[in-house]
């Protein structure tokens, strides 16, 4: 130990020496005169007359050629600074030398950021492309429209802000100093020369994002579609990669995985049940709503929750500059939103209503057949949203969704009443607010409420017996979350974004509720199951070559349930590495884990779905999905092509056990409280396939072709004996193409066809008599006493040979629409004409067995939609 | 349930509101379905506790098409072979029954074979369990309930099922009560309770696996009748089916099947284990309670 003293000892009062020698050689008195003389000669004096050796390199030629000075007793050091000055030149002594080299400099840098706003409207803008040509990089607005990017000082730049639907703004930078840069953009102006992009990024080989798609809301409005109400979701589902389920439904059905697979998020808030009227209708408004983005697969790791996909929504902010508003009037319902200032461009408002009126024909109709029955059914929504400009550091929000379905079916005679009514929907809340530390970190923290209730009553009111009897039964699920993200912009190379949320889930799986005036008030099974989701994460877009763009990072989530804790750390990475200027190979790696399950087995989004946790017994799923792609833009006639093929797999994914059936109400009672553990079986899934998407961005008639080549399959130990299977919306082909011709200024014509291979189906190959062995319980629950031998004929059985072998007839359907736009003194109306199923395809919805005239067994396609015309209102002012 | 039952029509009725202008097909001409082809259906379920084993033959039907034509099945043959004696079954009778007295014996295993003309000819095999594999334990006692401000006395039966035998076994458990009353003689079936914590489960016939080494626990309740006990004097049979893997899987997907008249069912096929055919051919070892009431 004393050792080891003494030598650092020693060690420190060697340096100590050093330095002090060093010290003296600069601190000696010189006295040097010489008049235009080069530096180099200078030099060779002082040295003669000091004897201290001046050592650099022959190269160093950034030595003045000519020097003139005057010193008389001053340091060596002054006589130096004087001789350099001016010079890039700098010096260290080592011993009795001093050392003479080029300074090395680091460069300087500075940061450009700001928002990027909608001009008009101050709306923030999400996704906008960010770009400097000269240094062939850029980067894209975040959620709430911000960006920011570190350059070198002393390159001239400039900016170049673009968007899809907006004229493009070019900035240039003369100053290289640190700038906040807002920049508001027209829209409208190039409004038909993008119709949709797949990446929001027109320059997709510059994004490390792949297989993801947005929707800009404009175009939506230009597609027909059923009963010409405008819907996010179905214009989704005309992507390769997504497909529909039953006719006529919103659900997304995205690589191979179930709509319960899906994560749907509203301004941060979880939706539970994305559809109105078993999913013919989404929830989602599009007058509300800014911007619409679903990710197949390559998830970034600040997703996370759902094995398939992500839809992110974000609802308008509303105009801070001017009152505006938009609705429209359709054959089954009518839609409003306002939206303006609260305080010009501080604060603003946003509120947005569409309701069905279905009720108001069918009440009177079927008043003509009973007079003392009454049947209604309606839906409506409604979406608010109020923000708060504090300046560029602050910015607060505050949204919410409130959406239900009612049916109510009321009988009355003299003093007997009945009233039935069965009820569901939604409600979400999120109050965000944006914090700007400085110009490169971002911090969005949000407080999220969302709720998802169904409720079924009966009210029974007999006055003359002195009778009143009410009885409930509801289910549902409600979150209350918490989600920090932070974006962190070190320089143009890396964009950092980490964060970290909580959500705690209160399940309500099954609770009934009694109250007769005879026997009193009571409750059954109210009891709740509760679950918290807790996940960090940290990701990092990369830039290191020009070339060469990277996305990487891990998330690591846990889930608290009952009796069990699970936690997963799933890693992520996507890159891009771009092939050409307009070319661009991707290739990405995500793993993904679901803690929550949707019990349906119907096919069509019924309001009894139950969302339930996973337990001891039932774990999360999970999945690893592997895509890689090509894009390649062309820059005339605006064409684009995309190519992506990709391998999932899952596992624990949830099955029904065989013989279960949710779609009757009475089911419910056992595949809820904790009975649906019973109900429930898992498996693994595998899917596989290639997408396609050639899309024409610019001109009168543009659109896309999306063509989808999939293979799905399921195996699960107690679903068809083990055995493998295709699942059931294994589709092969399927093809969408879409077209929009703008005739003139004023008409608009539109078109879509899709065709899909037939939906996977079981279908019996024969029947037999089954004969079992065992006393059966019949319908009194009495001893049934066994044939000798114990072989009791049981009943008939029908004979499948395997589980999905079989295919319902191909579907294909043609849409056709003309809008007629008129610009009037108080803003722009549309008349729009559409027609779904233009050549009346009887497209399969279900399949059943029947019996013809000659009782010969037949199989029965039933069809839902044939040609519907509609016919649409919309206005704008 | 009639409240219930009327929430299930109003779905209905909203389904066929959004369904206003659904139509149907005729679907035959359009889904590519496979040609009939009839095979054989064998049911036998053997025990070394009966005498003789039973045999069923019949054959599949037509499912789309001509549903009146039953494929003829007869005169069929059927053989039982015990390693290396083969045996034949006794004349199948018009029901497609026939029979054969052998004493089965536990852990051997068996293999049948049926032919007819026109058909592939069908075998099955099945491994006996070992006797002794399972132990089960009734443990009773009574309990008194005011309901309605009358007093009642029930008799608790607290049923453990033990697998003994070192491995995963397959257990079928029913039980039943006889009352015997002045004018005719009655069994009822036992509905369990499963004693399983948060489940409602009540059941008079249960299948389960019980891994190695495991034990279940079943609850069953009965009303004992006060006073007169010349008129009902009971009996409890508890039974305890040790079955094969085979035996359990056909139970299971027959409890399973549902006819498809629901288009939203699952898929629920019934488990055949007859090579070339259709049906079953497994086997049991019986273990059995008594307990006499009184």
């Amino acid at each position: 130990m004393k050792f080891i003293f003494s030598f650092l000892f020693s060690i420190f009062f060697f340096h100590s020496g050093l330095y002090a020698q060093t010290e003296d050689i600069l601190e000696v008195k010189v006295n040097y005169s010489c008049n235009d003389l080069p530096a180099k000669e200078a030099l060779k004096q002082i040295a003669e007359k000091t004897g201290i050796i001046f050592t650099y390199s022959s190269n160093l030629v950034s030595l003045p050629g000519s020097v003139t000075l005057n010193v008389v007793d001053k340091s060596l050091r002054t006589l130096l600074n004087q001789l350099l000055q001016g010079t890039n030149i700098e010096y260290k002594t080592i011993g009795k030398q001093v050392i003479l080299q080029e300074k090395k400099t680091t460069p300087k840098k500075f940061t450009v950021s700001g928002y990027v706003r909608e001009d008009g409207s101050s709306e923030l803008l999400t996704g906008v492309n960010v770009y400097i040509p000269q240094l062939k990089t850029g980067t894209v607005t975040n959620t709430y429209g911000f960006y920011s990017l570190t350059v070198n000082a002393g390159d001239a730049i400039s900016l170049e802000f673009s968007f899809v639907g907006y004229n493009t703004v070019t900035i240039k930078i003369d100053q290289p100093v640190d700038r906040e840069l807002n920049v508001s953009l027209v829209p409208g102006a190039t409004l038909d020369e993008v119709v949709i992009s797949a990446e929001n990024n027109s320059r997709q080989s510059e994004s490390a994002k792949m297989s993801t798609i947005s929707v800009p809301i404009a175009q939506i409005k230009n597609v027909p579609s059923l009963m010409g109400e405008k819907d996010v979701l179905k214009v989704l589902q005309l992507m390769p990669g997504v497909q529909k389920g039953m006719e006529g439904s919103s659900g997304l059905y995205v690589r191979g995985g179930g709509p319960d697979q899906n994560l749907v998020i509203l301004d941060d808030a979880t939706v539970y049940n994305i559809n109105h009227l078993f999913g013919f209708f989404s929830i989602f408004n599009g007058d509300a709503i800014k911007s619409v983005e679903l990710t197949k697969g390559g998830f970034p790791a600040r997703y996370g929750g759902r094995l398939s996909s992500v839809l992110d929504i974000n609802m308008k902010e509303g105009n801070k500059e001017e009152w505006h508003g938009e609705g429209g009037i359709g054959l089954i319902s009518s839609r409003l939103t306002v939206e303006g200032p609260l305080k010009k461009n501080k604060s603003s408002v946003l509120i947005s209503g569409r309701r069905t009126y279905a009720d108001l024909i069918s009440r009177p109709l079927t008043k003509t057949i009973s007079k003392s029955t009454t049947v209604g059914y309606y839906f409506y929504d409604l979406n608010t949203k109020v923000n708060y400009d504090f300046g560029d550091k602050n910015k607060l929000y505050l949204s919410g969704y409130f959406g239900m379905d009612k049916f109510l079916l009321k009988d009355k005679v003299n003093d007997y009443e009945n009233i039935i009514g069965l009820n569901w929907g939604n409600e979400t809340g999120t109050c965000r607010w944006n914090h700007l530390f400085n110009q490169k970190l971002f911090l969005n923290t949000s407080v999220i409420f969302s709720n998802y209730i169904f409720k079924i009553d009966e009210k029974y009111k007999a006055i003359s017996e002195g009778k009143d009897y009410y009885i409930e039964y509801n289910s549902g699920i409600r979150d209350y979350a918490v989600k920090f993200d932070f974006d962190y912009i070190p320089g143009s190379k890396h964009w950092i974004k980490t964060g970290a949320s909580g959500i705690y889930h209160k399940f309500k799986p099954y609770v009934f509720i009694e109250d007769d005036n005879d026997i009193g008030s009571h409750i059954f099974n109210s009891k709740t199951i509760d679950g918290t989701e807790i996940a960090v994460y940290a990701e990092d877009t990369y830039h290191p070559f020009s070339f060469m763009k990277l996305n990487g990072g891990f998330r690591y989530s846990n889930f608290i349930a009952k009796k069990r804790t699970y936690s997963f750390l799933e890693p992520r990475l996507s890159a891009a590495f771009r092939l050409k200027p307009d070319m661009a190979f991707k290739a990405s790696y995500a793993t993904m884990n679901q803690y929550i399950h949707l019990l349906s087995n119907t096919g069509i989004s019924l309001p009894t779905d139950l969302w339930v946790p996973s337990t001891d017994k039932i774990k999360p799923q999970n999945s690893w999905q592997l895509a890689a792609g090509i894009t390649k833009d062309f820059s005339s006639p605006g064409f684009s092509v995309s190519l992506e093929g990709y391998y999932k797999e899952m596992k624990n994914i949830i099955g029904y056990k065989e013989g279960s059936s949710y779609l009757d109400i009475n089911e419910v009672s056992s595949a809820s409280g904790l009975q649906w553990e019973k109900n429930v079986t898992s498996g693994k899934g595998w899917s596989y396939g290639m997408e396609l998407l050639l899309q024409k961005k610019t001109g009168r008639l543009n659109g896309w072709i999306g063509y989808t080549l999939s293979w799905s399959m399921q195996q699960f130990d107690s679903l068809n004996f083990g055995k493998k299977f295709y699942a059931k919306y294994d589709r092969r082909h399927d093809i969408s193409i879409v077209g929009i011709y703008e005739l003139t200024k004023k008409i608009t014509l539109s078109a879509i066809w899709v065709y899909g291979t037939g939906n996977a189906l079981s279908l019996p190959i024969s029947q037999y008599n089954s004969y079992s062995h065992m006393p059966e319980k019949d319908d009194d629950n009495y001893y049934y006493p066994p044939t000798p031998g114990n072989l009791i004929f049981n009943r008939e059985v029908e004979n499948y040979k395997n589980k999905n072998d079989f295919r319902m007839a191909p579907y294909h359907r043609l849409d056709i629409g003309i809008q007629f736009h008129k610009q009037k003194k108080w803003g722009e109306r549309t008349w729009e004409i559409s027609v779904y199923n233009a050549y009346n395809r009887t497209n399969p919805f279900f399949y059943y067995k029947n019996k013809d005239e000659n009782d010969n067994g037949i199989l029965v396609r039933a069809s839902l939609f044939p040609v519907i015309p509609s016919v649409t209102y919309s206005f704008k002012f | 349930m009639k409240f219930i039952l009327t929430i299930t029509e109003g779905l209905f009725i909203l389904l066929l509101i959004s369904t206003l202008f659904s139509c149907e097909e005729i679907e035959n001409n359009h889904v590519d379905l496979p040609d009939f082809e009839p095979e054989l259906v064998v049911h036998s379920f053997i025990s070394p506790s009966d005498t003789a084993i039973l045999l069923h033959i019949g054959t599949t039907r037509n499912i789309f098409g001509k549903l009146q034509d039953y494929p003829k099945y007869l005169p069929a043959k059927a053989w039982l072979i015990d390693g290396s004696n083969t045996i034949a079954f006794g004349n199948i009778d018009s029901t497609g029954i026939c029979s054969l007295k052998y004493a089965v014996q536990p852990g051997e295993s068996y293999k049948i074979t049926a032919e007819c003309q026109g058909y592939p000819s069908v075998t099955a095999t099945t491994s006996v369990p070992e006797s002794g594999n399972f132990d089960i334990e009734v443990d009773t006692f009574t309990t008194s309930e005011i309901l309605y401000d009358y007093s009642y006395t029930f008799l608790n039966l607290k049923i453990h099922v033990r697998n003994t035998s070192g491995r995963i076994n397959y257990c079928r458990l029913y039980g039943f009560l006889t009352t015997y009353t002045v004018y005719d003689t009655l069994k009822y079936n036992i509905v369990f309770d499963n004693n399983v914590e948060n489940t409602e489960t009540t059941t008079t016939n249960i299948l389960e696996t019980i891994n190695d080494g495991g034990e279940k626990v079943y609850n069953a309740k009965i009303y004992i009748y006060p006073g007169d006990t010349t008129t009902h004097a009971e009996d409890i049979r508890i039974v305890a089916l040790n079955t094969d893997y085979d035996y359990y899987r056909f139970h299971i997907s027959e409890e399973n099947y549902t006819n498809t008249d629901n288009p939203f069912s699952e898929f629920a096929p019934v488990f055949s284990n007859i090579e070339n055919g259709k049906g079953i051919f497994c086997s049991y070892i019986k273990n059995e309670e008594m307990i006499k009431i009184k």
